[in-house]
């Protein structure tokens, strides 16, 4: 070392200064740059969000005069008075139908056409109510979507996208009121025409481009409403859609059939994404808990120095693997032993504690050493586990009337999935394990040794010492180590979107699938084209993802400095 | 307290006493059983993820490994009473499942009494049979037999071809009646499926050359046509010549066929050219079978998948995983220990650093599907978009850059695992004691010359603790893969002859990615599972093995700075 130093020497002064100088601000720059990836990567996602709550513009593009150009032939011409669909497409709803069914007085229609796909009729009325019918899937009478905001105007001729569900209104006197098929909201109400009435309207799709004539000129108008589909409240609250026999949430991105609407709530996907994660937690909090505190407070020295690194091994298994073993081996077997499965939880620590008991009548000369009982228990776990799946249809006979999933529909009223919430949860239990197992047991071992010490040579027992001193002692940690856990449970993927049906429900038992944001993200985005409303969505649910992860990830941060700051005088 | 702490079983005597008063009894020995209970019961729980890690490692190592074990090939009798086969089979059984029900025992279980089971059998030869996985009752034992001269022949289509080495002549009847003469005509077959290998090579040469010299062509078109002679890349005459000489190889290749005579009686004939290896599993001894196993084992690491991904090797997509790590670490490595070093050795400990350190965090937390979002719609969609419009504005509108690739899939797992190499970086940093670095300073180093002649060599096992880890984390990763660049099937390795060697821009295969969807979106699922076995051991051990390293390489820092630390 000396000798290298000492050549420096030869090197001129300022070119070690230089090389100094460039050398901070290249670190300096490397730490600004990981700065800059986390604001980048926010800003970003936010800024491919924003549009999503753009307003709809309407910009005057002008006039024309009328014979200039193929404007006769140009787009699509404003329904004054009844328009059925066209004769190629079957719709489901025709207005003689609501008219019989009492819903409307065919009189007092003023307009009426079919949004695309031809399974929702939209009517307009004299006394300006603009309503949306569809068929109900429960009986054949017609059901009321929604009515539209129209306030006081009076619409007489309607303009409907062919591709984007988008609705014009005009008034006689040019007052345009926009509105989207899925959306009841009034997006758009502008006066267009200064004085007079409009003679003909048209509004051609290609170019989002709206006409009207007034004589002999054609006034033009852009219309810009990339992603009226969408609003807060649509993403979030049941939607009243074509088809439905009520107000729903559901996701489903690529409408079933051509000109439907796509149905983008987010609501399931969360629910899902939570659903998943609770599950997780309830497989992988006690293990990974109970664990860690074995390990760190019982164990001894050199079987921790061992059996630590082998538990956080499970967290090297990378999810992929972990969801290719749950959806396909573990889910047929959980099936198979579904009894056993059911009961293991409560077979086990009755099975643990018996070989305790067992363990007591030992004589002395064999008593367990301190500290190795998982070596111990571990032949005697596997033979609990084999006897008991082994078992299963002694099980199903005795406490399931002989067919565990008939018993689950009678009695609970539960549907049985294959790749359901249970597989799910223990495949992403065995991810999380580690995670909780490894900072709570750091947690529960960094507790001073003089304290439990202490609390022993008071006269407790380590049962006290562990509830009334290590406990406390280590919860924050333990509360940081559940925490982290879930975070990590809300954003995995691979095993969520390989162990469930990835069937978007909202149902609460775990033998039904689900989908969560992560898995949603992971098989739509890479279809999905840029720009797109499905595009913006996918990143707004990257988003919330974001957000529900940074915000456990900050409380687990904050719960542990805190409550590090109230034990540091220790 | 007999396993709790009996250590400190001196504590007992006290016990007895609380609150002044001598507690009954009852209430001692349940104290004694909760304390005992509360130790069982966490000591379960730590065997009980002990337990699962081993039973996975162990699922894995038999599934997957079972894979290249040549399994014998079963006659089955129909008269077995077998549900769900009424002919003559040949087969492989690929599992064994034990049935509960009484009522779904055959026939023939009942008789011979065999516990009743189900088998699932490997017919193969998917192009003959309507299935070449069936589920059947497991038969009698009498009905088994193993014969000799069943064959199993590995195909480039079709899954394998199981049946009987038929002789020319052979004529239809049941297997056993009418053994085919193999030893005899086996030799020949050896001598001709080495000729149709070299024939293959030759082919495979000439398609290369053809597939070059169009390549070159697309890329200067016309130029042939036009002016033959002067500035001419491609000789049409050496074109053409090409096409017959593969047409001639082609024609060579499919005179070469073999007869094989299928469990049902049929006689069908298949050429060589699609025949990869012709293997009697009956007939071989241990030694044979384990070097038939590890030549299937090579097979699988240094091929290319076959037959829709449901046969053959993981080649491409090792390879694919290997570049896109090293590529990820080239990135992610500078930026990594750079910002460890500043927030370390650099920064006063203020707003700023704090600041990045929640940054840093926070970058762990966040799940690594938004990293491939981020990924897809930045690097790819914005960052892509403008290099295209800039570099390659003539290939639009086909993207170049605007599109998923091995670049900006290496650039999004090194954001991923960033924070992994910061952490560790600094870990080590703060190992380093400071007599080190002031004694650097003092002797009139500056701190850059402190930096990389003193602390950055010491803190190099820290740093590449980091990286191991980070690579193993990476290697692990799908998810945002599949948002930026991989493939279930990409033909060629993003490789090329030409500077700098590495097609940035190529879309590449994986093996997480693999065992994605072979797994689940395999046309075969039966038939690829067990290769998905395989791959998924191959992850796992390769990461795995990456993790012990890192684990022993920082045991090893922390016994070498142990004495300096005070």
């Amino acid at each position: 070392m000396s000798r290298r130093l000492a050549l420096l020497e030869d090197r001129p002064g300022w070119r070690r200064q230089l090389f100094d100088r460039a050398n901070s601000a290249l670190m300096l720059a490397a730490a600004a740059g990981v700065l800059l990836t986390v604001v980048l990567m926010l800003g970003f996602l936010v800024w491919s969000v924003l549009p999503l709550a753009s307003p709809v513009q309407l910009s005057a593009l002008g006039s024309l005069p009328v014979g200039s150009g193929r404007l006769e032939a140009w787009g699509e011409p404003a329904v004054q008075g009844v328009r059925e669909a066209p004769a190629d497409t079957v719709p489901d709803l025709r207005l003689a139908d609501l008219h019989e069914q009492g819903q409307l007085q065919r009189q007092r229609v003023v307009a009426a056409a079919h949004l695309p796909g031809a399974r929702a009729l939209l009517v307009a009325e004299d006394n300006g109510s603009l309503r949306l019918f569809a068929r109900s899937p429960a009986d054949a009478g017609a059901v009321l979507l929604r009515r539209f905001e129209t306030g006081s105007a009076r619409a007489t001729a309607l303009l409907v996208d062919p591709r984007q569900r988008l609705i014009l209104a005009l008034q006689r006197d040019g007052r345009l009121q926009v509105f989207h098929g899925t959306r009841s909201e009034l997006l758009l109400d502008a006066q267009l025409l200064p004085a007079g009435h409009w003679d003909e309207a048209r509004w051609s799709t290609d170019a989002q481009e709206l006409r009207l004539r007034q004589g002999q000129q054609w006034q033009r108008w852009q219309l810009r409403a990339p992603h009226a589909e969408v609003s807060w409240r649509t993403l979030w609250q049941p939607v009243h859609y074509e088809g439905y026999p009520e107000p729903a949430m559901i996701w489903q991105s690529t409408a079933a059939y051509e000109g439907g609407e796509s149905k983008f709530s987010l609501t399931p996907l969360v629910f899902g994404t939570f659903k998943a994660a609770l599950y997780c937690m309830l497989f992988a909090a006690p293990i990974g808990v109970a664990a860690a505190i074995y390990t760190a407070y019982f164990m001894g020295r050199p079987l921790r120095r061992a059996v630590k690194p082998g538990i956080e091994l499970m967290e090297a298994f990378p999810t992929v693997v972990l969801g290719f073993i749950a959806g396909l081996w573990l889910a047929p077997q959980v099936e198979r032993l579904l009894p056993a499965v059911l009961l293991l939880p409560l077979l086990l620590p009755p099975g643990v504690l018996l070989f305790a008991l067992l363990a007591r009548w030992l004589p002395a000369r064999l008593r367990i050493p301190v500290g190795s009982h998982p070596l111990l228990l571990l032949p005697w776990l596997a033979l609990l586990i084999y006897l008991c799946l082994s078992a299963a249809p002694l099980f199903e006979q005795l406490f399931f009337a002989g067919d565990v999933r008939a018993w689950l529909q009678r009695e609970f009223g539960l549907g049985y999935a294959q790749r359901n919430t249970l597989v799910v949860g223990m495949a992403m239990g065995f991810a999380v394990i580690p995670t909780v197992f490894s900072i709570a047991e750091d947690a529960v071992f960094s507790v001073p040794r003089a304290l439990s010490d202490g609390s022993l040579a008071l006269g407790a027992t380590a049962w006290q010492t562990l509830t009334g001193v290590v406990l406390p002692m280590a919860s924050p940690g333990i509360f940081s180590a559940l925490m982290i856990g879930l975070g990590r449970a809300l954003g995995e993927t691979m095993i969520v979107l390989m162990a469930t049906g990835n069937t978007a429900l909202m149902q609460t038992d775990p033998f039904s699938g689900l989908r969560s944001l992560a898995a949603n993200i992971a098989m739509e985005a890479p279809e999905a084209i840029a720009g797109t409303t499905h595009f913006r969505v996918l990143f707004l649910s990257a988003l919330v993802l974001f957000a529900f992860t940074f915000a456990v990830n900050t409380l687990a941060e904050w719960v542990r400095l805190r409550l590090r700051q109230r034990y540091a005088s220790l | 307290m007999s396993g709790g702490a009996g250590e400190r079983e001196h504590t007992r005597p006290a016990l007895l006493v609380a609150r002044g008063r001598p507690l009954s009894r009852w209430r001692v020995l349940l104290l004694a059983l909760q304390g005992d209970a509360i130790v069982w019961l966490s000591g379960a729980a730590a065997s009980l993820a002990l337990l699962a890690v081993c039973m996975l490692l162990l699922l894995l190592a038999v599934q997957g490994l079972g894979h290249f074990w040549p399994r014998p090939l079963l006659a089955l009798q129909p008269e077995a009473g077998m549900q769900g086969a009424d002919r003559p089979v040949l087969a492989q059984v690929m599992r064994r499942v034990a049935v509960h029900a009484d009522g779904e025992a055959s026939a023939a279980a009942q008789r011979d009494q065999v516990p009743p089971a189900r088998w699932l059998l490997r017919l193969g030869n998917r192009d003959h049979l309507p299935a070449d996985f069936v589920w059947v009752s497991a038969p009698a034992a009498w009905a088994v037999s193993r014969p000799e001269s069943a064959v199993l022949i590995e195909r480039r289509s079709w899954g394998p071809m199981i049946g009987y080495l038929a002789p020319a002549d052979a004529v239809p009847g049941l297997p056993d009646d009418a053994p085919a003469p193999v030893a005899e005509r086996w030799p020949e077959l050896e001598r001709q499926l080495a000729q149709v290998q070299r024939l293959r090579q030759e082919l495979a040469f000439v398609e290369g050359e053809q597939a070059r010299w169009l390549a070159a062509e697309l890329d200067a078109p016309g130029r042939s046509a036009v002016h033959p002679g002067t500035e001419s890349l491609v000789p049409p005459s050496h074109l053409a010549q090409l096409s017959v000489q593969r047409a001639e190889l082609q024609r060579a290749l499919a005179q070469y066929r073999m007869q094989v005579l299928l469990a049902d009686g049929r006689i069908v004939e298949q050429p060589l050219a699609d025949v990869v290896r012709v293997v009697f599993p009956n007939r071989m001894g241990f030694a044979e079978r384990l070097l038939l196993c590890l030549e299937r084992l090579w097979e699988f690491l240094a091929t290319s998948p076959r037959d829709a991904n449901s046969e053959g090797g993981v080649f491409p997509a090792i390879f694919g995983t290997v570049t896109l790590v090293l590529l990820m670490s080239v990135l992610v490595t500078p930026m990594g220990v750079f910002a460890a070093v500043y927030l370390h050795e650099y920064a006063r400990q203020g707003p700023m650093t704090r600041l990045i350190r929640i940054a840093v965090n926070n970058l762990a937390g966040v799940p690594s599907l938004v990293y491939g979002v981020f990924g897809l719609g930045f690097f790819v969609y914005v960052v892509g978009g403008e290099l295209d419009a800039w570099l390659f504005a003539e290939r639009l509108p086909s993207p170049t850059f605007g599109t998923p690739g091995l670049l900006w899939a290496a650039l999004t797992l090194a954001l991923l695992t960033l924070p992994v190499v910061v952490v560790a970086t600094e870990e080590g940093l703060a190992r380093i004691p400071r007599s080190l670095r002031e004694g650097s300073l003092a002797l009139g180093a500056t701190r850059a010359e402190t930096l990389w002649r003193v602390v950055l060599p010491m803190a190099t096992p820290a740093m590449l603790t980091g990286l191991i880890l980070a690579i193993a984390r990476a290697a692990g990763e799908v998810a945002p893969l599949m948002l930026v660049g991989v493939v279930k099937l990409a033909d060629d390795l993003p490789v090329g002859p030409e500077f700098p060697w590495l097609n940035l821009e190529q879309k590449f295969m994986h093996l997480g990615f693999h065992i994605y969807d072979v797994g689940f979106q395999s046309p075969h699922p039966d038939a690829s599972r067990p290769l998905v076995y395989a791959t998924a051991l191959l992850l796992v051990a390769i990461i795995v093995l990456l993790n012990l390293l890192a684990i022993l390489l920082r045991a090893h820092l922390r016994e070498k700075y142990k004495s300096m630390d005070t």
